[in-house]
């Protein structure tokens, strides 16, 4: 797996460049819009990551450079200016995804993951971890074999943890995914939430499966 | 000419008039006089009495010469203060929304048209340092995004690094809420910063707000399931209005979240929608400590903290109902807190009802 970075805040950069190496990924940086461009084109990255703001050639710009050159290479977009419009922008050039700063590097790494994994393989329609199973298709959570009765609201965070495969993941990602919410709701409804699941999902069976990983989010794993 | 000189002008003309308007009649009092001693001779003439004649020359003259000069002046003077008028129509106006707009100039260069110049020179001195205001906290929340995502980020690889001993974990972390708390309210501000700038884009569709209710019930009653609180939705009809879904969400949800947030243990929460005079109005009712009716409007002020010295401690950023507030206004609504008469706190929300084409 190549990422090229395209970004010209150098400690942006680094950070990126050596959280990318940690989890294994293969990493290359540009510091502006056209050699970021050029680089593309040479080909042999896996995905993009783009600063919008960038000197010589801005981050939209690219990835319509890129993209009316028939490259289909992911692309997700970084940006300060944040918020809803910046995102249509962006996903209206071509990107496929789109974070607003500050993020959060596990919340990187679930976008990347989710862009590899669409451009590779289909979810299976059974999600499993342990004694505990969620049917995709049936909307339906067993564990031990038992059904568990969830509500609309409750499926769906189970759904996203379990997506996520034992990675931590941020408040503000099942915020968008769960509540489809744009916006930082500043409460603790996925607190409240995750604690209503666990005694559905935790209370009358071990090992605990949800995890709550502190400054950082929530896992269902197995505890390692 | 200036205003001066064209009062003094107008008041001269009508002097020269009402002295001519006495003048001709003094003549033709005169002149009559003589025409009697003429065929009459002085025996006639004598008939007319001088007290008689000045009471003419005052009655014919005189008066129309007095009432040409209160009309005449009456005229002069509107037309003189009509700038004066429009000014103070175009002053009262004024607030911070509206600098931009020029008030209208005479260009006659006198006294009016320049102070009305002075005044435009102020408008727009004072719209420039608004809109810096204004700009400087869009810049800065923006420049703050990109060394909160290193701080971010430098701490989760702290966290995730086998290295980092166990007693340091817990501050990491610790750190790591912080960040997100910061990152949090500059987002808010960003949010506020861009609404203040008009660079906020609400989308218009259908949006079925009994439905968002709903939700928001469900929402409110998770949230408030840890203090005791009990939320009910006393009356739900359907209302259909044009407006933002998201940020409509996003206003319902900060108002329930002040509601959890400002209320006692145990306590409890009433949320109702209703149509009224082509408004959907919405209305939530929490049985919180009620605010001195002063202080009522300022909730919606930012970093607006309630009475501070005996204030309980309430977490969040006092940006919430700013935020809310801003929506409402986009929309084209109105917000305003108030009590019931039972002493608890209300917040009632007016959006105006989608008209219809077909109905």
């Amino acid at each position: 797996m190549h990422i090229l970075i395209v970004e010209d805040d150098r400690k942006t950069a680094a950070l990126l460049s050596t959280t990318l190496k940690q989890e294994g990924f293969e990493v290359s940086c540009a510091t502006n819009g056209e050699a970021g461009l050029k680089e593309a084109l040479k080909g042999g990255c896996d995905a993009l990551l783009v600063d919008i703001m960038l000197p010589k050639l801005d981050g939209l710009s690219l990835v319509r450079a890129l993209r009316t050159q028939g490259h289909t290479t992911p692309v997700i977009m970084l940006s300060a200016r944040g918020e809803v419009e910046q995102r249509v922008e962006g996903l209206d050039a071509g990107a496929d995804d789109y974070l607003p700063k500050p993020f959060a590097m596990s919340e990187l790494l679930a976008r990347l993951r989710s862009l590899v994994r669409r451009n590779t393989q289909l979810k299976p329609p059974v999600l499993t971890l342990a004694d505990l199973t969620f049917d995709t298709i049936k909307r339906e959570a067993r564990r031990a074999g038992k059904r568990i009765d969830l509500s609309s609201r409750e499926t769906l965070l189970l759904e996203c943890l379990m997506r996520a495969e034992s990675a931590v993941v941020s408040r503000r990602d099942i915020i968008s995914t769960v509540w489809e919410y744009d916006f930082d709701p500043g409460t603790n409804l996925v607190d409240v939430y995750v604690r209503r699941l666990r005694e559905k999902i935790d209370r009358d069976h071990s090992p605990a499966l949800i995890q709550t990983v502190r400054g950082l989010g929530y896992a269902l794993r197995l505890q390692s | 000419m200036t205003l001066r000189r064209r009062i003094l002008l107008y008041y001269s003309i009508t002097l020269s008039l009402s002295l001519v308007i006495v003048g001709f009649w003094s003549w033709f009092e005169f002149h009559e006089q003589r025409n009697v001693a003429l065929h009459g001779g002085v025996e006639a003439a004598m008939k007319h009495d001088p007290l008689l004649e000045t009471f003419e020359i005052i009655l014919f003259g005189g008066l129309p010469a007095i009432l040409l000069g209160i009309i005449g002046g009456g005229l002069l003077m509107r037309r003189a203060l009509r700038p004066i008028e429009d000014l103070t129509v175009v002053l009262e106006k004024t607030d911070a929304s509206n600098l931009a707009e020029p008030v209208s100039r005479s260009g006659n260069g006198d006294e009016l048209d320049r102070m009305a110049a002075v005044f435009n020179g102020m408008k727009q001195r004072l719209g420039v340092s608004f809109t810096q205001a204004r700009e400087f906290t869009l810049h800065a929340s923006h420049e703050l995004k990109t060394p909160l995502t290193i701080m971010h980020g430098t701490l989760e690889q702290m966290l995730g690094d086998a290295d980092t001993p166990t007693a340091h974990r817990d501050r990491v972390a610790s750190m790591l809420e912080e960040v997100q708390r910061l990152s949090s309210i500059v987002g808010q501000l960003a949010f506020l910063a861009k609404a203040d700038a008009g660079l906020l884009t609400f989308a218009h569709e259908t949006v079925a707000l009994d439905e968002l209710v709903r939700d928001l019930t469900e929402e409110a009653t998770m949230l408030a399931a840890n203090a005791n609180i009990i939320v009910t939705l006393s009356h739900c009809e359907p209302i259909k209005v044009s407006g933002d879904r998201m940020r409509l969400r996003q206003l319902l949800l900060n108002l329930a979240d002040n509601a959890v947030k400002h209320n006692q243990p145990s306590g409890s929460i009433t949320l109702s929608l209703r149509s009224q005079d082509q408004h959907a109005v919405f209305q939530i009712t929490n049985t919180g400590p009620v605010l001195a009716p002063e202080l009522r409007a300022r909730v919606f002020e930012r970093f607006f903290r309630g009475d501070v010295a005996h204030g309980t401690v309430v977490e969040g950023s006092g940006l919430g109902l700013s935020i809310a507030e801003s929506i409402t206004q986009a929309h084209g609504g109105s917000i305003v807190m108030d009590a019931t008469s039972d002493g608890y706190t209300r917040i009632t929300l007016r959006l105006p009802l989608l008209m219809s084409a077909s109905s």
